[in-house]
């Protein structure tokens, strides 16, 4: 109890008291001018208020469903009746033929007794269902039957006049002072049912009904100070009425949205109520934090389409728009703002059954937007190094498949040339053996086998092995194989090998396989070029410059004259193979040509020949 | 007394263009269809000069090589083959182990074959040179 008051006090403020009091201000002065137009305008104040009152709660009934409200706000009505009446008999007023104050003052006692016991009894109707109509016909039968007892006189006398107030309207004060201690008890001892702010509320009204009425025991005339503080009194007890319905009926059902209006705030995502022209009525604190504002204000009355939507787009062709506008259910409409992403989420809200509006949740889909583009572009990436190699693939097949037909051709083309040698022999010999025209047909025939064995020559060329990738060749260790390999064959035709190869050259962008057969290539030519020469002398040189590497051979052979030197550069010149390994210079220039690389001959009759072979450095970057 | 020339050839129209080819000239010329066969000949009949085919079924050129390099060291051996690449490693198998040998590449026509002849028969000079290759 001790902390139930201070906390009942404090909740009674922001009741505009300064209402009443600025009135009651005005009003004072005014009393020492007219006190009869002091008590009307005080009065009328009241009555005002109470009916106020009664309009709150009658319309409000339906919603609160409040019996200890509605009772009160139906009974201040009847209340302000009685106390209209009150006002009209009142001396002075000269509306009615009455010349004395007891009718006004016996009216007054009872509007005291029915507010008394109308605020006694209105705490029991917490838990009850009332019903408003017929209360209020009552009520009103009530009051009308009051008015009527005062009228024939049925009241006792409450005013003498030059006697002042009679022991009635005395003991009646105490006794409408008792039965508002008795309602205040009956208040508290129902407290914990009604809103704690309505409780102070009605207390204050209780007391300052009180005060009234002791002040009014005070009195001699009705005229007097005691009058005028009873009624000053009066206005603030009813206004205290007034500020309690209105408290509970409407500004509590207020708050109470207000608050189940944050629990939207638990939303994660920005949350907004729209109307269906698409403005904003409700923000919570996500979709304050998004904006960025401070408080919901800010964004109330603003357009959603501005905060929330696609800048590019006007409101008539935005798709949430026109979802909102249409009272249509829509998920996951998906719109940017700059750099940003949302996905705007809409129920719409109907109210007997018409479109009124739409709960609108915008989530920011930035992330999973990027993570969505980023893989796009990765799944496009992925599908062009398919198509690529796929492609690569193709090659390799298409190379694979060139390769088979070239090991085959090279197959057949090889088989060929037995069969070819009988052919061409046995041609050769009829012919030889024959004479006149058939010697001239065989003739004939020797060289069309002739011709068959240069095509299957050139076969053999093309159709070699697929050649692998280039890549680094050490030059000088090639050679060195390469001289190892005919080594015998040089020791047997007493040759004199001299090396000048330079250390530490650089490899050579070549085929290492290819590389030995040409090296080995000119190293039998030469000896072949030096069969039967005093001195034979094979030199084998290799050194870089530049970006490129030189291999030279050089021997002291018999030379070549400038026309074989020509026919060195066809393609297929036909050599004997009556010496060597057979493999032929066109083969070779053709690999060292497929290396990026030249073969230069420098040749004198009698002096000897030297064949420069210029391959280009290996670097990583090739 | 002519020198004596085998040929050892599983192909008969080898073995007959180099009979042909030779037929004119003052050497004897013998044939021999395998390996084995050409093996036997060259200790039977000494033989002056060997034609040696590789690709053979049975005992191949290499391992005929190889046999006569241990039984008939004098003899020089004119490798004749069509498939010279395919043979490539083994015959440089041999030219490491020391056995000497010529390669002359098929076809050869019975003027390269009298030539050949010729020119390991009776020396280098009897030779006409002729370009690299």
């Amino acid at each position: 109890m001790r902390q139930t008051i201070p906390r009942v006090l404090a909740a009674t403020r922001g009741v505009h008291w300064y209402v009443p009091a600025l009135l009651s201000l005005t009003l004072v002065p005014l009393s020492f001018y007219s006190y009869l137009a002091f008590h009307i305008i005080a009065e009328l104040f009241a009555i005002t208020i109470a009916v106020c009152t009664f309009a709150v709660a009658w319309t409000t009934y339906p919603f609160s469903r409040n019996g200890t409200l509605a009772l009160l706000g139906l009974g201040y009505f009847w209340v302000a009746v009685l106390d209209l009446v009150h006002t009209l008999l009142y001396k002075g007023m000269n509306i009615f033929p009455v010349l004395s104050a007891n009718p006004a003052t016996q009216l007054w006692l009872e509007a005291r007794y029915a507010e008394a016991l109308l605020l006694l009894a209105a705490p029991s109707f917490l838990r009850r269902e009332v019903r408003p109509g017929l209360s209020f016909v009552a009520f009103g039968l009530v009051a009308v039957g009051l008015v009527v007892l005062v009228l024939i006189g049925a009241v006792p006398d409450a005013f003498v006049e030059g006697e002042g107030l009679t022991a009635f309207k005395v003991f009646s004060e105490y006794a409408i002072v008792a039965l508002l201690l008795l309602a205040l008890a009956h208040l508290w001892a129902k407290r914990q049912l009604l809103d704690e702010r309505v409780v102070g509320l009605i207390t204050a009204a209780i007391l300052f009904t009180a005060m009234a009425e002791l002040s009014f025991t005070l009195y001699v005339s009705v005229y007097g100070l005691s009058n005028l503080v009873g009624h000053v009194l009066k206005i603030f007890s009813y206004w205290a009425i007034f500020i309690a319905l209105v408290e509970f009926t409407l500004t509590h059902p207020f708050r109470q949205m207000a608050r189940g209006a944050t629990t939207y705030d638990a939303i994660p995502d920005p949350t907004v109520v729209v109307d269906r022209e698409g403005f904003i009525r409700q923000v919570n604190r996500a979709a304050r934090d998004t904006i960025g504002v401070a408080g919901a204000q800010e964004l109330l009355g603003e357009h959603v389409h501005g905060l929330f939507h696609q800048p590019e787009l006007s409101p008539q062709v935005c798709p949430a728009c026109t979802a909102v506008r249409e009272g249509r259910a829509a998920s996951a409409i998906e719109l940017r703002r700059g750099e940003r992403w949302c996905e705007i989420t809409l129920s719409p809200v109907r109210r007997a059954g018409e479109n009124v509006g739409a709960i609108h949740v915008a989530r920011d889909i930035t992330e999973r937007k990027r993570s969505e583009l980023e893989r796009q572009r990765l799944t496009a990436e992925l599908e062009a190094t398919l198509g690529s190699l796929r492609e690569s693939q193709m090659k390799v097949i298409q190379a694979e498949q060139s390769h088979s037909l070239g090991i085959l051709s090279s197959g057949i083309a090889n088989e060929l040339n037995n069969p070819l040698m009988g052919v061409l022999n046995y041609v050769d010999y009829a012919e030889n053996k024959s004479e006149g025209r058939t010697r001239e047909v065989l003739r004939k025939a020797a060289r069309e086998v002739r011709r068959v064995q240069e095509i299957i020559r050139k076969m053999l060329v093309f159709a070699g092995p697929a050649p692998s990738e280039l890549g680094p060749v050490d030059v000088a260790q090639t050679l060195e194989q390469a001289l190892q390999f005919v080594s015998a064959v040089l020791r047997v035709g007493h040759i004199e090998v001299r090396q000048e190869i330079q250390e530490r050259m650089p490899p050579a962008r070549a085929r290492a396989e290819g590389m030995q057969q040409i090296m080995l290539n000119l190293i039998l030519n030469a000896r072949d070029a030096m069969e039967g020469r005093a001195d034979k002398v094979l030199t084998l040189r290799a050194w870089q410059d530049g970006e490129w590497d030189y291999v030279q051979v050089q021997d002291t052979g018999e030379g070549m004259g400038a026309e074989t030197l020509e026919h060195l550069h066809v393609p297929f010149f036909t050599t004997r193979p009556r010496r060597g390994a057979g493999l032929g210079l066109p083969l070779a220039m053709s690999i060292v040509n497929d290396f990026g690389g030249t073969i230069d001959f420098e040749s004198e009759p009698e002096v000897g020949t030297t064949v420069t072979v210029k391959l280009p450095v290996w670097t990583t970057g090739r | 007394m002519g020198k004596r020339i085998l040929v050892i050839d599983d192909e008969e129209s080898v073995r007959d263009a180099f009979v042909l080819a030779l037929e004119e000239t003052l050497y004897e010329v013998d044939t021999a269809a395998s390996g084995t066969e050409g093996l036997e000949k060259a200790l039977g009949w000494h033989p002056d000069l060997i034609f040696l085919d590789l690709r053979m079924p049975g005992m191949d050129g290499v391992e005929v090589l190889r046999r006569l390099h241990q039984c008939c060291r004098s003899i020089p051996v004119y490798i004749v083959t069509a498939f010279y690449q395919e043979y490539l490693k083994p015959l440089r198998q041999v030219v490491d182990e020391g056995i000497p040998f010529q390669l002359a590449k098929k076809p050869l026509s019975g003027e390269d074959i009298r030539e050949v002849a010729r020119g390991v028969l009776e020396g280098p000079h009897a030779t006409p040179i002729d370009a690299p290759g």
